[in-house]
């Protein structure tokens, strides 16, 4: 119990809280620009993290890291860029929800409470199971994880809105992309047609910022000729989300938070994945999942809550175990280990006080992230009302600054203005760009687990049947993959 | 006609200040930026060694400033490409990694070592063997005799077919004569804690930073180091030299300038780098994250690439 | 307008392509089981099969579907199509210009280019929005978080 009040009293101080509130200011900056990662924002603030004594830095880090999966819901539903790959999914019901409902407010308002709700859930399973919730993240070897991508995969059939073919094509050359460059499982050289540029793979962020935003403005361009008018003299509609919203989402809210919350704790795997798969199982539980992609509450509250989620949920490794999820968080596990912070099971024993006040840093980033939030909303859903004229060109330049500073490389740039341009084709085609992302995230996820664990098994199959966890993903890949025929089937026979 | 004056206005003056970036009038260092390439992304080791190195540096060189840019695209190679063919000016450094000794030998890059001076070497993690604790072997020799009973059956865990710590185990291998199931873990060290930690793999052969928290939980056991002298975190722990093996290999990352550097400039940066990596405060920071800080300076560190270069040579030639 | 029908012949036609230069591809490399597990080659040819089938699966659905697919229709040579494929043209342009005059001169000259694309005619605009975005980029990616844009390969 004192150990509690110790760790209230480190972060309650004015100069904690405000290295907090500037935190995850940042992280939502970050967050929302595309081509600014979280781990380049926590790389940048580093060095000033180590100057502050105490747990300052470290809450400093705490709420970029929380901002930044909420920001990047601003650009993905404004300008159906994702500012973060765990935003894309958040594009799918928010960029609708904003510009042909007309609503911005009520989409930012829905996804702040989301992140929030997904935050503070997994901050409390991280103090209530974060024992339990590790040893289930140990079970998981190669079997599972490639179980895992395979159940991932099988969203494509969900998210894909115009044809399914489609969206498995889609799927598949994202999966193709993600085998170019060096092959870490044989050491081979794959698909690099001699280029150096390609040898660490294809770069993923232009192709993201390609496909959304380059994509999106071109068609805008198509757009403002045929005069669309929108009507951008309505004012701002209400931010707070009705009763009626929240009621209607709750179920949502806690299923996506619990199932951020899990894939956070498994090492290797974070907010993209989470937030597709929280949508996916929201479309797929609710009585009116044709209506999803048009603009629904749900649609917008899962990929949310299930991307903060992840947050909480990957430092149950961290911290009990000592390893770290993904980047950021094996950053924030440097910056601890040089306050004298060591995480791993020795942490709860010698230092709790910290552990306790990581907990409160988490809790309180969400809150800081909720308020800032909703008192900037009507300041960020401005950027729908900015002319067209204004806004398109400051869009494109954003995009090639963003593309840049993510690696300094001029061919990223070159890579993301081609991808655009197939992009505004292939959406014009009614391909769903959402598949080709799914494929080219868990590409490697899928092909090196695959092989991996046919080296564990001595080339035998059966390594995929006889364990549990990874059975019962495959299944539930299977099911998820049947299911939409047989509805497809069902509404036939209702037809005839 | 009156646009397109105010235009071209407006380029030209871009173009001027664009061009212009600030010159002072001072001694090198402190007379411009200098930039340092870091061929990996933000947040890994390499990264994060590399910015702290250059903190430390910033503080000893008064006046001058260190701006690190991340370029891990073509796996690295990109970057390190780049800093090859930069002005030799002394504003352009870079981090180099053990992949250079290595790529070249695999057909994967064509700059070497003899493309840059070494200024200095602030990592050099060895390969430690590490086991779970209640594995039935506490010694290496015992480990050995174990696997040599067990061909093919150890699994041991590596970042990847062609990387460095799978290049430490099929050393490994020929230095004693035995056969492991090399499992590749691509996304790194991290993962291949998770998977010792949860008894999916039996060893591995990898830098024990990572593993640092699990080693003193007492989940994990080293049983020796592949480096020509002692842990400093791991005092206990013997080295293959000691045992009668001399392997060393190291993934180290050194900060280099591209070749035809001055040489005075060269040594202003070598005389800082050796009084800050020889500082109690740069070694506490490192190994307050479980790096085992190296003080390789200047021409030491211009060997330990060369040497390195050398043993890749012979051992990927086949 | 191109019909939906005619669009998805295309296009099935075209990842066909790809899909049979996937699987060449693919098959330089070893496929057979090694101790390394399956070759690298055995899973991007697993994919481009893949995608051939997917392909031949569109055509076929497609085919079934030709009455209502021929209803569709896909705007690709309307009037509003011919300012996008301007701005395709001028999006490479500004790559061209960001090697050549570096990239500050280039977006000085690439704003105002698109923002007349865009109906606009008001200089005012122009001179605000271009100055506006040129501030901004500088101040908060080359000053504070400083990024080195590429500057004009004449100056380097």
């Amino acid at each position: 119990m004192s150990d509690i009040i110790s760790a209230f009293g480190m972060v309650a101080e004015p100069f904690s809280l405000g290295c907090l509130v500037f935190g995850v200011w940042i992280g939502i900056l970050f967050g929302a620009m595309p081509g600014l990662s979280v781990n380049m924002g926590l790389a940048l603030l580093l060095p000033l993290a180590f100057a502050f004594k105490g747990i300052s830095g470290i809450l400093m880090l705490l709420g970029i890291y929380c901002g930044a999966i909420y920001g990047g819901s601003i650009s993905a539903i404004l300008l159906k860029t994702p500012g973060t790959p765990a935003s894309v999914a958040t594009t799918l019901d928010g960029y609708p929800m904003a510009t042909k409902l007309h609503q911005p407010g009520r989409a930012l308002g829905i996804s702040t409470m989301a992140s929030t709700f997904g935050g503070i859930f997994s901050t409390a399973c991280l103090i209530i199971m974060a024992p339990l919730l590790a040893k289930v993240a140990l079970q998981f070897s190669k079997p599972e994880y490639f179980a895992l991508a395979v159940f991932g995969l099988s969203i494509i059939t969900s998210v894909s809105s115009g044809n399914v073919i489609k969206g498995v094509m889609g799927g598949l050359a994202g999966l193709f992309l993600a085998t170019i460059g060096i092959d870490a499982m044989s050491g081979a050289i794959r698909f690099t047609f001699g280029t150096n540029y390609l040898m660490g793979g294809v770069s993923f962020i232009p192709i993201l910022i390609g496909v959304f935003a380059l994509a999106q403005v071109l068609q805008s361009i198509e757009d403002h000729w045929n005069e669309v008018r929108q009507t951008t003299r309505l004012a701002i509609d209400r931010t707070l989300p009705r009763l009626a919203d929240m009621k209607r989402v709750f179920v949502t809210l806690i299923r996506s938070s619990a199932i951020g919350t899990f894939i956070g704790c498994i090492p290797g795997t974070g907010g993209d994945i989470a937030s597709f798969v929280a949508y996916d199982q929201a479309k797929r539980w609710s009585s009116h999942s044709e209506d999803f992609g048009t603009g629904v509450p749900e649609g917008v509250a899962a990929p949310e809550a299930g991307n903060n989620a992840v947050s909480g949920g990957a430092f149950i490794p961290v911290l009990t175990l000592g390893i770290p999820g993904d980047g950021a968080t094996a950053i924030m596990m440097g910056a601890l280990m040089v306050q004298g912070i060591q995480p791993g099971p020795m942490l709860f024993v010698d230092k709790a006080p910290y552990v306790y006040a990581i907990f409160l840093g988490l809790f309180f980033a969400n809150i800081v992230m909720c308020l800032m939030g909703y008192s900037l909303i009507r300041l960020f859903a401005k950027v729908t009302q900015v002319p067209h004229v204004v806004l398109l060109p400051l869009i494109l330049v954003m995009t090639f600054v963003g593309t840049y500073s993510y690696n300094n490389s001029l061919n990223d740039v070159c890579v993301m203005v081609v991808s655009g341009m197939i992009g505004y084709f292939l959406n014009k085609l009614e391909f769903s760009m959402s598949s080709l992302i799914i494929g080219i995230i868990l590409g490697a996820m899928a092909e090196q687990n695959f092989v991996g664990s046919l080296i564990m098994s001595d080339g035998s199959l059966n390594i995929f049947v006889t364990r549990p966890l990874c059975l019962f993903f495959l299944i539930a890949a299977v099911i998820m993959l049947i299911t939409p025929l047989i509805n497809f089937g069902k509404k036939k026979k209702k037809a005839l | 006609m009156k646009k397109l004056l105010a235009l071209c206005m407006l380029v030209l003056l871009t173009v001027a200040l664009a061009g212009c970036g600030g010159q002072k009038k001072a001694a090198y260092p402190a007379d411009g930026d200098i930039t340092v390439i870091i061929p990996k992304a933000p947040g890994g080791g390499t990264d994060t060694s590399a910015r702290g190195l250059i903190q430390f540096l910033q503080k000893e060189l008064p006046g001058s400033k260190f701006v690190p840019v991340n370029k891990p695209d073509g796996g690295g190679i990109t970057g390190m490409v780049d800093l090859a063919k930069a002005k030799p000016d002394g504003h352009t450094l870079g981090m180099v990694t053990v992949e250079l000794a290595m790529f070249p030998h695999q057909g994967k890059a064509t700059v070497t070592n003899k493309d840059y001076i070494a200024i200095c070497a602030p990592i050099a993690a060895p390969a430690a063997l590490i086991v779970p604790k209640d594995a039935p072997y506490n010694t290496l020799d015992e480990f050995v005799k174990y696997a040599k009973a067990n061909p093919g059956k150890i699994q041991m865990g590596n970042s990847g077919t062609g990387a460095i710590w799978h290049i430490a185990a099929l050393n490994f291998e020929k230095e004693f004569g035995v056969q492991f199931k090399h499992v590749p873990y691509p996304k790194g060290s991290a993962d291949i804690a998770a998977a010792l930690a949860g008894k999916h793999i039996e060893a591995t052969l990898a830098d024990p930073s990572v593993f640092k928290s699990q080693v003193d939980a007492g989940k994990l056991k080293i049983l020796a180091v592949m480096a020509d002298t002692r842990s400093e975190l791991y005092p206990n722990v013997p080295t293959f030299k000691e045992l009668g093996h001399p392997l060393t290999i190291r993934a180290w990352a050194a900060l280099v300038a591209p070749k035809g550097t001055p040489k005075d400039k060269v040594d202003v940066l070598r005389n800082a780098a050796e009084k800050v990596c020889n500082s109690k405060e740069f070694k506490d920071y490192f190994k307050k994250q479980g790096i085992d800080p190296t003080a390789i300076i200047g021409d030491a560190a211009d060997k330990m690439l060369a040497d390195d270069d050398a043993m890749y040579a012979k051992f990927l030639k086949k | 307008m191109f019909s939906m029908l005619i669009c998805n012949y295309v296009v099935a036609a075209v990842f066909l392509l790809l899909a049979g230069g996937m699987m060449y591809g693919a098959a330089a490399f070893p496929m057979a089981m090694t101790e390394q597990g399956p070759g690298p080659g055995f899973w991007p040819f697993l994919l481009g099969a893949g995608l051939a089938l997917a392909s031949v699966g569109l055509f076929t659905f497609s085919l079934a579907r030709r009455e209502d697919l021929a209803m569709k229709q896909v705007a690709l040579t309307e009037e509003a199509n011919r300012p996008v494929y301007k701005a395709m043209v001028l999006l490479v342009l500004f790559c061209a210009a960001i090697v050549l005059l570096g990239f500050f001169p280039a977006m000085v000259l690439f704003v105002p280019a698109l923002m007349y694309l865009l109906k606009c005619r008001n200089i005012k605009w122009m001179v605000a929005t271009t100055a506006g975005v040129l501030v901004f980029v500088y101040v908060v990616f080359g000053w504070i978080l400083n990024t080195q844009f590429p500057v004009s390969i004449f100056l380097a």
